[in-house]
């Protein structure tokens, strides 16, 4: 698939598709433009593109019914789950059918035994966590917003427990996809590990609908640990917190979340979330878990640490609401940065490093931002490597888009020489699509080969993911 | 969000408003969590977000459709939302606007044209609405089941205390509270009494607006603002203290006076002053708490009650807390209720125009409430007060009346 095959269908044959889906849907079918137009982008760049239809289906013969009609068609079909991807992933550019899976929200079953469960796509985490209470487990990935399982496993999320529990790569067992042609296949199991031939699984997870739909996840779960402590420092320089972060990570010290909130992010969430006690600075949140006797050695050593880096008194949070309240403020920090500034929209980079080049990336960002005049908070799951900088504009400002675009290619760039990735958790979408040939080379060859291979007439998503 | 106004709209009073307001939503949807639609419909239309982008999209001057009229009909005006929007969206103006442009924009049938305008004029229309309400009265029997419901049995008032004292409190008494409830003003005129206060009603005041405002009728609403202002002017140079309101649902409107008739060069001063006088009667209660605190019958054995805060008062208001801690404060025992921050479906006249909505809202607000066996349930706006008696297996009353009830008896002299 070049570009020159990527061609708006014809008008008349959406049509004919549209009337269709309409008249098997009902009022599961919608044309509405409120309706288009809120399924036209996920958070980030407003640079929207509207689907010509969005229809609800309920069953994995639904979804395969509706791909297959749109294979034999040859009309786009974007998977949505609930528009919360930051790289213009749902965006229909080239006009579809968007696949809205939010009436998909089973939890299938729960094995607590195992430790797994198995989900329709369209379960939130959230909902997730919610259906988990009782069982003693939960489902760690968190990344900001409630996104669904199946938009997060097509992305590739992981959040801020990733450092103790991996993301969505190590954490997807098995799923359940359609596939381009209408197909709908299972792949991977329930077994721990398996060498039974090429891994679909880890194909499908993070190729964002461009493969496939996905439709079903199984899932690795955990113990809900015996004992959680959070706690907030502060540093009076940047420095100082990031230093006491690689230092932690080289010490080996097993912290569940451990993330930064530069002074900007940080004045942004007191006022947002309505936090108090804590002054706009540099800022650490660390969440420990295990037994009570672990949790007081794993903090013990981490307070020796950033004491070296000048840290304040770690403020802890061990009531389960006070945590709450604390990792909910994180958790809106995208939202906390845009009420900034009333009206203006926000990019948002997603850099990831090895951890000893931490420092030097996120130091040489601050500066290039400093010189750009823009406002810009930088927030990240640092124990990965991973930061992100949520970079202000004007719309309707030109200069300014265009300094906070050179400002976001710049902080690609240096993660990737430093040996990192343009983006550790977001994905590609079509905002990273030249960042990928960058970061990877002769690969991307390979990647068009498999699109073409599972995907011959490029239906799926197109225009995302890999470079035509 | 970016927006780009229409041209009708850009350079108004509205169209400011509604741009800033716009400008202040971040699409995080923690307000589809809180709103009773959604969670009753799941649709994202029927959500805060959804309905601030059908607005933006009128405001951008996209045709109005009968979806748009649909989903903002379905609206509540409950704002809850905004009680958990932590960007400070005025969700409840933005709507107002919304009404005022769809209800120029779209064409709806004679049939529903005709039912919103009896409502309007029916409802605010203090003798019209006492004259239908004896009329119902007397053919209760006789009416099918689900309009006898809405028919409540009169409870007539008791008496009035005599203009005495000093200090003067205007009253709101409003166009359907004096018929269908006449007992909670005397009430509180009794309560205030006691307090050395006379509560005045001053001749040619009425309907507050509410209803025409909500139902599109702006200009209608305005009037009605004016015309209070005339009837309490005279009061108001007088010194008098306060402007009263037993009512959540109007409370919340004349408060909003001064930001009605900003506009109007001969109201817009007298409006904010008037504004600036409105009280619930919450307010009043608890800023005179020191006074009624000696004089209440601790001894009239328990009585379990409800509190349902009318969302006029927790959301419009901003009112949290303070009706129940006088409730407990004078006694009483107050059983827990569950989503305490949910519209129980009255919401001025949606009871009406969106009866199945509204049903299913006061069956769960009910059952919330009546989970803790309570032998009363209190609140404190008319329209919940009769849209949840309708239903509800034990009385319900206005927390005035409870309150005044539970004062001790005065030594006759």
């Amino acid at each position: 698939m070049d570009a020159k095959t990527i061609v708006r269908p014809d008008p008349d044959v959406v049509a004919r598709v549209v009337a269709r889906i309409c008249g098997d849907y009902g009022e599961r079918a919608v044309t509405t433009r409120a309706v288009r137009e809120h399924h036209s982008h996920g958070e980030g760049l407003a640079d929207a593109a509207l689907p010509d239809v969005v229809v609800f289906p309920r069953s994995n013969e639904e979804v395969a019914a509706l791909v297959r009609l749109c294979h034999l068609s040859r009309v786009p079909v974007i998977a949505f789950g609930v528009g919360t991807s930051l790289e213009g992933h749902v965006a229909a550019l080239y006009g579809g059918v968007c696949i809205d899976l939010s009436q998909m929200n089973r939890v299938l079953e729960i094995n607590a035994e195992d430790l797994d469960c198995r989900v329709q796509a369209g379960v939130t985490r959230e909902q997730l966590n919610a259906e988990l209470k009782g069982t003693g487990l939960f489902f760690p990935i968190d990344p900001g917003a409630n996104a669904t399982i199946g938009g997060m496993a097509s992305t590739r999320a992981s959040g801020t427990n990733a450092v103790r529990y991996g993301t969505m790569r190590e954490n997807v067992m098995g799923l359940t996809v359609v596939t381009a042609d209408g197909r709908v296949v299972t792949t991977g199991g329930r077994a721990r590990k398996s060498s039974a031939g090429y891994d679909l699984t880890r194909l499908f997870v993070g190729a964002e609908g461009t493969l496939g739909v996905i439709t079903e996840i199984q899932l690795r779960l955990y113990g809900v640990p015996e004992a959680i402590a959070s706690a907030v420092c502060q540093y009076p320089d940047l420095a100082g917190a990031v230093n006491t972060v690689i230092a932690a990570m080289q010490t080996g010290i097993p912290v569940a979340r451990i993330e930064l909130l530069d002074d900007v992010q940080m004045d942004a969430c007191i006022r947002y979330s309505k936090l108090e006690g804590y002054r706009a600075l540099p800022t650490l949140f660390f969440e420990f878990h295990g037994t009570e006797a672990g949790v007081r050695e794993q903090s013990a050593t981490m307070r020796a640490i950033s004491d070296e880096f000048g840290g304040s008194e770690f403020q802890w949070a061990t009531l389960a609401e006070d945590r709450t309240r604390l990792w909910k403020a994180r958790h809106a920090a995208y939202y906390a940065t845009l009420a900034l500034k009333p009206g203006t929209t926000a990019l948002a980079t997603d850099a990831c490093v090895p951890i000893s080049r931490l420092a030097d990336c996120i130091l040489e960002t601050k500066a290039d931002i400093e010189k750009s005049g823009l406002t810009v908070t930088i927030v990240g799951h640092v124990g990965d490597g991973n930061f992100h900088l949520v970079v202000l504009y004007e719309p309707g400002d030109a200069g300014q888009r265009e300094r906070a675009d050179a400002l976001a290619r710049a902080v690609s760039m240096r993660a990737i020489a430093m040996g990192g990735t343009c983006t550790g958790e977001h994905g590609i979408g079509w905002h990273k699509l030249d960042l990928l040939a960058q970061e990877h080379g002769e690969a991307v060859d390979l990647m068009r080969s498999i699109k073409r291979a599972l995907d011959p007439h490029g239906i799926m998503n197109p225009g995302k993911t890999v470079p035509s | 969000m970016e927006t780009h106004l229409a041209d009708f709209i850009r350079d108004t009073a509205d169209g400011r408003d509604a741009e800033s307001i716009l400008r202040a939503c971040v699409h995080c949807g923690f307000c589809t969590a809180t709103c009773p639609t959604y969670q009753l419909l799941g649709d994202e239309l029927d959500g805060p977000r959804g309905r601030i982008y059908l607005i933006k999209q009128m405001l951008e001057g996209e045709p109005v459709t009968a979806t748009t009229a649909l989903h903002l009909d379905r609206c509540l005006g409950c704002r809850s939302c905004e009680t958990t929007c932590p960007s400070g969206v005025r969700f409840g103006r933005l709507l107002d606007i919304g009404h005022r442009v769809a209800e120029q924009k779209i064409e709806r049938t004679v049939g529903v044209r005709v039912r919103r305008w009896l409502l309007r004029k029916g409802l605010t229309h203090r003798r019209w609405f006492g004259l239908a309400l004896a009329a119902g009265r007397i053919a209760r029997p006789l009416l099918p089941r689900s309009l006898a419901a809405k028919v409540p049995a009169s409870r007539p008032a008791k008496r009035w205390p005599p203009p005495r004292h000093e200090r003067r409190m205007l009253l709101l008494e409003g166009c359907v509270q004096p018929a269908l409830a006449p007992g909670i003003d005397a009430a509180l005129a009794r309560a205030l009494d006691r307090v050395d206060i006379t509560l005045v009603r001053a001749s040619g005041s009425g309907c507050c607006g509410a209803l025409s405002d909500h139902l599109g009728a702006h200009d209608e609403a305005l009037g009605y603002a004016r015309a209070n202002i005339d009837a309490w002017w005279p009061h108001v140079e007088r010194g008098v203290e306060a402007i009263v309101v037993s009512a959540s649902g109007c409370g919340v409107v004349v408060k909003a006076y001064g930001h009605l008739l900003r506009d109007d060069p001969v109201y817009a001063d007298k409006a904010r002053r008037v504004a600036a006088l409105a009280r619930d009667s919450v307010e009043v209660i608890a800023a005179e708490w020191k006074r009624f605190a000696p004089q209440v019958a601790m001894d009239h054995g328990p009585q379990r009650v409800a509190f349902h805060s009318p969302c006029t008062l927790q959301h419009g208001q901003r009112l949290v807390g303070d009706v129940e801690e006088i409730l407990e404060a004078i006694g009483l025992e107050l059983t827990p209720v569950a989503d305490s921050h949910l519209c129980c479906g009255s919401a001025g006249t949606y009871s009406i125009l969106q009866p199945e909505l509204a049903g299913e809202l006061k069956a769960n607000k009910l059952a919330a409430l009546e989970a803790g066996a309570p032998d009363v349930i209190a609140t404190a706006n008319i329209g919940c007060l009769i849209h949840l008696a309708s239903a509800a297996t034990c009385p319900v009353r206005h927390w005035v009346e409870i309150f005044e009830g539970r004062l001790r008896d005065l030594p006759r002299s």
